[in-house]
């Protein structure tokens, strides 16, 4: 467990200079110093120092942070928030007695279920026959979920709809269109495969349309995101060590993540197993190959699309991609590249939704007020479509703009690309 | 007079004659305040004797009051008592000038002019242009807080103080701020004194903050049919990319002193500065702007051409010893001078009255002197006046000090009109700083 | 009931139970601001309106307890610190912009308005409002007006008592006031300048009304790169004495510019020796004109290099490695003492060689950031608390350096104020008569003392409270483990 203790060094760099305040949501929600970066590291530093214990009300404050990440970006002392917070919930996590939602994610769901393909694939297809054959509707109308628990209901309606393409990961190798310019592998992910399989679909058409053989690796697993999200730093590391071991073995220029959390993770399994003699270097190794898929196309360079678009497009920066990748650039150029396209900026554009991994699922309440604010900035755009980078912002988003009634969708910029380069062959 | 009192007076030209300070009691009826006569003059030549003879006025309890050039004196409340006068006009020495720090460090007796010209010979001033500035003293412009009408860039006297030396009534000399641009170390006491009218100690020194010289300067003159368009255009002026150093509108119709430009109609001057491109640019912009606003009667006077007017126009209501006219100054939002302008001279109209206007919008100011046609106001006039004046103003959420008043109106009203209740933080200020009342009493707000 | 216990109960009464913080854990992150000091408060309370902020005032009086006013914590002298414990009253929900007068320049908010968010809101007027301090994305406008905080372009346009017109106070005996005006003018003594700087020692300013200023048609930056930090000063000393009082122009030294180049690759030159950041803004041909000059004065000192930008991106980048400095300079190590003195900018090369003698005195390394144009030094004597003894070396090191300045003709404090962390160093500038004729504005405000007690005067104790150093007074470390 010492392991995994927030270091000592990183939480003393914090000279409590506040420039963290403006940055982070649940202080612009509360206007509370407790809720706030700095406050939760000096709470860090109290408990560090002896001055007070791990208690609830400690522990409360730590919960509500949504883990966007975006303090890092306002940090001008290089604190590495994201890692502090991580080893603070490891900490806490295997202290308390933990509520029964929480306890259902952490121990069935992120333990016994996302990192098997199988089971997943088994509760996904579930989902598809309860949304597709009619038993959603009923339950709907009975109400009888909201009698369970209107929590459980509000949860239901924010479930995504699972579509019938489900992306295979057994390490079949795509090939280029055209001159080839990479090779490269593509995460799948846990969940995006099954219930975004089209839009998997789409990342590899455009990888394979800019020159790229894309090769989705077998034995690949989920990245461990949503587990050290939780603070289970442990099941993150085997993850972390199985995915090295499957992709390391790929020989490729590039590990391609559509997905912005599981990219991040990634990036940072160098520093996860910094301790690990065994996977240490081969951490870092992986970790430098991981490259976002609009970062590579930004560099690649993309072959600018030619199919005409006529769409309003907004873009909403994900945290894991804008703060923890400092990646905020590459998407708007993408987006910009294809024909037509307008893109609107609104107002606070990498402030979070309030997705943040199980944030929507542990902190509802704080969830949907950041939600709120998130799409009254979009609406101000007029925009039609809303593009962003990562399954937990679509998600979230999409439920967003349903319960207020908003004519407009959500896609992947990789979806926008997609679409543009399919136009082009049928003109 | 009590026996008591003349006793004291006796007593402190004793002590201050053992002194061997200058004292003079010739004449005193020169120096009179609002027709209260001093039965001493004294004219202490550095800050030790200012300090020694507060110190001996105040054990003596008598009232003092401090004397610069003398071109104020009409502003403020008749005092409610009158010994000493300070005269400042021998503390006037220039203690220290860096121009490469853009500071310097004088007596607050030196003359405005005096002080303009050492800093003009290194390519400097100082950025406030008040009226007789060859008359009027830095610590008497500072403490009427009152300059010209280059305010707008460069704010008001207040922005320009970076230090100050004060004697306080009973002798302590105490200083605030220093000698750099940038400070805040301790309260800004600086700020008490001006516009304070020496109620609460004597400024004795003062530190300023210098403007470089512009390296050319020209005025930009245009006539329009009416003042109201003419504060308009200074405002359309205000909102635009342009920053001159100032910008004013008067009529020269109805004055006498400011010097003939050639132009009858109400006129908009802009005094523009800096190096010959961004001049060209200001008469390029301010021209286009005053043709859209349909005059194309446009003037370019060079700087020494244009000195006679500017002086005059910082000179407004300060260049007479008529001690019978009614001088007002307003304060409102810029975007309210307009329409005040264009009120005050309806209520002329009904009242067949003349006032002399000089206004500068982009800083809120309006600035009347008020005459009757054929001879002196009476008392009807001044209070009916005063009264549509003061309600105008009040309405439109601004302030109204009379700075000068016919004598025999000023025992019923208070030049510096109301406050609300932050008149009892002044009240206690006094209370603080002077609580014998020794210095000025009666005069500012209120009657502190 | 104790007295404490019954007045968060009423305090709860007026402003709810969310907003009332009284538990130690939620103490904790309210004993800090951005400075060294640290002292835990009674309870925090957080007040949404005027109405709130007097009834809180009131409730503070009948208990006799101290209010120490809290924007949102970013001082850098120990101002929004709790020092002998006390009620914090936080003005951080009072953040609304009430109006915005774009006709007559001018706008009133509240105090817990972040900087940054005024200008913003104020840019579709082609408005904005100058005082910038480096602390302007987080800062409140209400602790900009408590401190008389600077910044980098405050060269040109002045510190934030010459942006204010009027503001509203509650006084410490509850009662409301409004001092100055909307208007330029306005009678009487300039109380709202006294307030402008007070540290929040004779009210809580609850509303403010501020001057903005029109935005710039043009802006260009220039970034000139020398050898010898004598060459830098002399080109500042060169563009003053030229008449050009540019919009801001900042200095960096050798140790500075290593720490910012690790930090954010901004490409300086391995051998330059100091920075200059020059800015001009006005009128397109006025900037051409003064940037022209400029470049000429700086060529005058054999600059290694010299860049210029207008473009926003490009300004952007030159600025980069001047904003990220203080945090670089972590790099280099643990703690940093930051000093705030202003000097005469004549001064410079003269302070700053007793800076480096400091420096080796003291065997810590002193790095140099300055807004050069007014003087404001802003020397760092970096340490690391965690070595015994270098604590105390960094603060002497500090003391001498405020002293030096002051002996050059400067002053303690040019921007961050003084607080809790230069009071006892006040004896170097002012007599005790000066500071006793500053005390008498208390009772004119009717404080009683109750508003920020103990703070901007000397208690006569040596100031140790930088040597809180968490190494030092960590009791637990095996608290996670």
């Amino acid at each position: 467990m010492g392991l995994d203790a927030p270091s000592e060094e990183d939480m003393y760099k914090c000279v409590h200079c506040g420039f963290c305040l403006q940055a982070c949501p649940t202080y612009l929600e509360t206007g509370l110093e407790t809720e706030s970066p700095r406050g939760r590291i000096a709470l860090m530093k109290a408990v560090n120092e002896g001055r007070i214990g791990i208690t609830p009300s400690v522990t409360r404050h730590w919960d509500l942070c949504i883990q966007c990440r975006a303090c890092e970006v306002a940090c001008p002392s290089g604190v590495p928030y994201g890692k502090l917070i991580e080893s603070t919930m490891s900490q806490v996590n295997s202290r308390r007695e933990k509520s029964w939602t929480t306890k259902i994610v952490s121990n069935i769901i992120l333990k016994r279920i996302i990192p098997h393909r199988n089971r997943l694939l088994l509760i996904i297809k579930f989902l598809r026959l309860y949304q597709l054959t009619g038993i959603q509707k009923v339950l709907r109308n009975s109400g009888l979920l909201n009698l369970l628990s209107p929590y459980l209901s509000e949860l239901e309606k924010s479930a995504p709809q699972v579509p019938a393409t489900i992306l295979e990961t057994s390490g079949q190798t795509i090939r280029a269109i055209g001159v080839k310019r990479s090779r490269v592998a593509l995460l799948s992910g846990c969940i995006m495969p099954l219930v975004n399989g089209p839009e998997m679909e789409a990342v590899i058409r455009v990888l394979t349309r800019n020159g790229c053989d894309v090769i989705v690796t077998q034995n690949q697993v989920c990245c461990g995101a949503i587990n050290s999200h939780m603070g289970d730093l442990q099941t993150t590391r085997k993850l972390a060590k199985r995915n090295i071991d499957a992709f390391l073995n790929s020989d490729v220029d590039a590990v391609i993540v559509a997905s912005a959390g599981c990219g991040i993770r990634m990036k940072e399994y160098g520093d996860l197993l910094r301790n690990d003699t065994a996977y240490a270097s081969k951490a870092q190794t992986l970790s430098s190959l991981v490259k976002d898929i609009h970062e590579f196309l930004a560099e690649l360079p993309i072959i600018p699309p030619k199919g005409h678009l006529n769409y309003q497009v907004t873009y909403q920066d994900s945290c894991h991609l804008s703060h923890a990748q400092r990646i905020t650039e590459p998407p708007r150029m993408l987006l910009r590249s294809i024909p037509g396209i307008k893109l609107i900026e609104m107002d606070n554009p990498s402030k979070c939704c309030g997705a943040g991994g199980t944030y929507t699922i542990t902190e509802r309440d704080f969830s949907l007020r950041l939600l709120d604010s998130k799409i009254k900035d979009i609406d101000k755009t007029q925009a039609s479509i809303v593009a962003t980078a990562n399954p937990g912002c679509v998600i979230q988003l999409q439920y967003g703009i349903k319960i207020n009634c908003h004519n407009r969708t959500v896609k992947y910029v990789t979806d926008l690309l997609d679409e543009s380069y399919s136009s082009e062959s049928t003109v | 007079m009590s026996k008591s009192y003349t006793s004291n007076i006796e007593s402190f030209k004793q002590a201050i004659e053992k002194l061997e300070y200058k004292v003079s009691y010739h004449n005193l009826d020169q120096f009179n305040v609002l027709g209260c006569i001093p039965s001493a003059v004294i004219t202490p030549s550095n800050i030790k004797e200012l300090s020694k003879t507060l110190t001996t006025a105040n054990e003596h309890k008598l009232s003092v009051s401090p004397r610069g050039g003398g071109t104020k004196l009409e502003l403020g409340n008749t005092p409610d008592s009158l010994d000493i006068i300070i005269d400042m006009s021998r503390l006037n020495k220039i203690l220290n000038h860096a121009p490469a720090d853009l500071t310097a460090t004088v007596e607050s007796g030196i003359t405005i002019l005096n002080l303009q010209n050492e800093l003009a010979e290194h390519g400097q001033f100082l950025a406030i242009d008040p009226a007789l500035p060859h008359i009027a003293t830095v610590g008497g412009v500072l403490a009427t807080g009152i300059a010209g009408p280059m305010k707008w860039q460069h704010g008001s006297p207040r922005d320009t103080v970076i230090g100050m030396k004060i004697v306080s009534p009973d002798g302590t000399i105490t200083k605030s701020g220093g000698q750099v641009v940038k400070n805040v170390t301790g309260y800004d006491m600086s700020r008490l004194h001006i516009g304070g009218l020496g109620t609460i100690g004597i400024i004795a020194e003062v530190s300023f903050k210098l403007t470089p010289l512009p390296p050319k300067q020209l005025t930009i003159l245009a006539s329009f049919n009416s003042n109201r368009i003419a504060a308009e255009v200074a405002l359309e002026i205000f909102n635009s990319n342009l920053m001159p150093l100032a910008i004013t509108v008067f009529d020269p119709d109805s004055q006498d002193r400011i010097p003939d430009i050639g132009m009858n109609n109400p006129v908009l001057a802009i005094k523009a500065a800096g190096r010959p491109a961004t001049i060209e640019r200001y008469v390029k912009d301010s021209t286009s702007i005053i043709n859209k606003f349909g005059s194309s009667n446009v003037k370019v006077l060079d700087q020494i051409d244009s000195k006679p007017l500017w002086e005059e126009i910082s000179n407004f209501g300060w260049d007479t010893l008529n001690s019978e006219i009614l001088l007002c100054r307003a304060s409102v939002l810029p975007s309210a001078v307009p329409n005040l302008i264009e009120s005050i001279e309806k209520f002329e109209y009904d009242q067949s009255l003349i006032g002399k206007k000089i206004s500068h919008p982009a800083y809120g100011t309006v600035l009347v002197e008020w005459y009757c046609g054929n001879g002196p106001l009476n008392n009807e006039t001044v209070s009916t006046i005063l009264n549509t004046f003061s309600g105008l103003i009040q309405r439109l959420d601004g302030s109204l000090v009379i700075q000068r008043c016919p004598r025999k109106f000023r025992e019923e009203i208070d030049v510096w009109g109301k406050i609300g209740s932050s008149l009892e933080i002044m009240r206690r200020l006094k209370n603080q700083y002077d609580p014998n009342r020794t210095i000025n009493p009666g005069r500012f707000i209120g009657g502190i | 009931m104790d007295k404490l216990t019954s007045m968060i109960a009423d305090m709860k009464l007026v402003v709810g139970e969310t907003y009332v913080i009284h538990t130690v854990e939620d103490l904790l992150v309210f004993e800090y601001d951005g400075s060294a000091d640290k002292a835990l408060p009674d309870a925090v309370v957080l007040p949404s309106n005027t109405t709130e902020v007097a009834s809180i005032v009131k409730i503070a009086l009948e208990n006799e307890i101290p209010i120490i006013a809290r924007g949102a914590g970013t001082g850098l002298s120990g101002g929004a610190v709790a020092k002998g414990g006390g009620l914090v009253l936080s003005l951080t929900r009072m953040n609304k912009i009430l109006e915005i007068n774009s006709k007559d320049h001018m706008a009133i908010v509240e105090p817990g308005v972040v900087n940054i968010d005024l200008s913003h809101s104020a840019e579709k007027y082609g408005l904005y409002y100058a005082p910038d301090p480096s602390s302007q994305k987080a800062c409140t406008i209400g602790g900009n007006v408590a401190e008389n905080s600077g910044g980098p372009h405050c060269l040109a346009y002045g510190v934030t008592t010459n942006h204010i017109l009027g503001m509203e106070v509650v006084l410490s005996d509850g009662s409301t006031q409004w001092l100055g005006s909307n208007t330029r003018e306005f009678q009487g003594y300039d109380l709202r300048g006294i307030m402008v700087g007070s540290e929040g020692t004779l009210g809580i300013v609850t509303k403010i009304a501020v001057r903005l200023l029109k935005k710039p048609e043009s802006v260009r930056t220039l970034l000139a790169v020398f050898k010898h930090i004598e060459q830098a000063s002399s080109a500042v000393s060169g563009i003053i004495a030229a008449g050009i009082v540019p919009a801001a122009i900042e200095m960096m030294d050798h140790i500075c510019i290593s720490a910012a180049e690790a930090a954010v690759k901004a490409g300086y030159p391995q051998d330059a020796g100091a920075i200059l950041l020059v800015e001009v803004d006005g009128l397109t041909e006025e900037v051409a004109e003064e940037t022209e000059e400029i470049e000429r004065i700086c060529d005058n000192y054999n600059p290694i290099e010299i860049r210029k930008a207008t473009s926003m991106e490009d300004r952007e980048k030159l600025w980069e490695g001047r904003k990220g400095v203080l945090g670089a300079l972590g790099r280099l190590a643990p703690n940093y003492y930051l000093v705030d003195g202003t000097i005469p900018r004549t001064k410079l090369m003269e302070v700053l060689s007793g800076i480096s003698d400091i420096a080796k005195k003291s065997g810590l390394p002193i790095a140099n950031l300055l807004h050069a144009g007014d003087g404001n030094l802003h020397p760092s004597v970096l340490y690391d608390e965690r070595i015994p003894g270098q604590t105390k070396v960094a603060l002497d090191a500090g003391a001498e350096i405020l002293k030096l300045c002051v002996d050059s003709g400067g002053v303690l404090s040019g921007e961050h104020g003084i607080g809790l962390e230069k009071q006892e160093y006040m004896p170097l500038m002012f007599t005790q008569e000066d500071m006793d004729a500053m005390s008498k504005l208390k009772p004119a405000f009717i404080t009683m003392d109750m508003l920020n007690p103990g703070k901007i005067f000397p208690t006569g104790t040596p100031h140790v409270q930088i040597s809180q150093g968490p190494a030092v007074a960590r009791t637990g470390a095996g608290a996670y483990k």
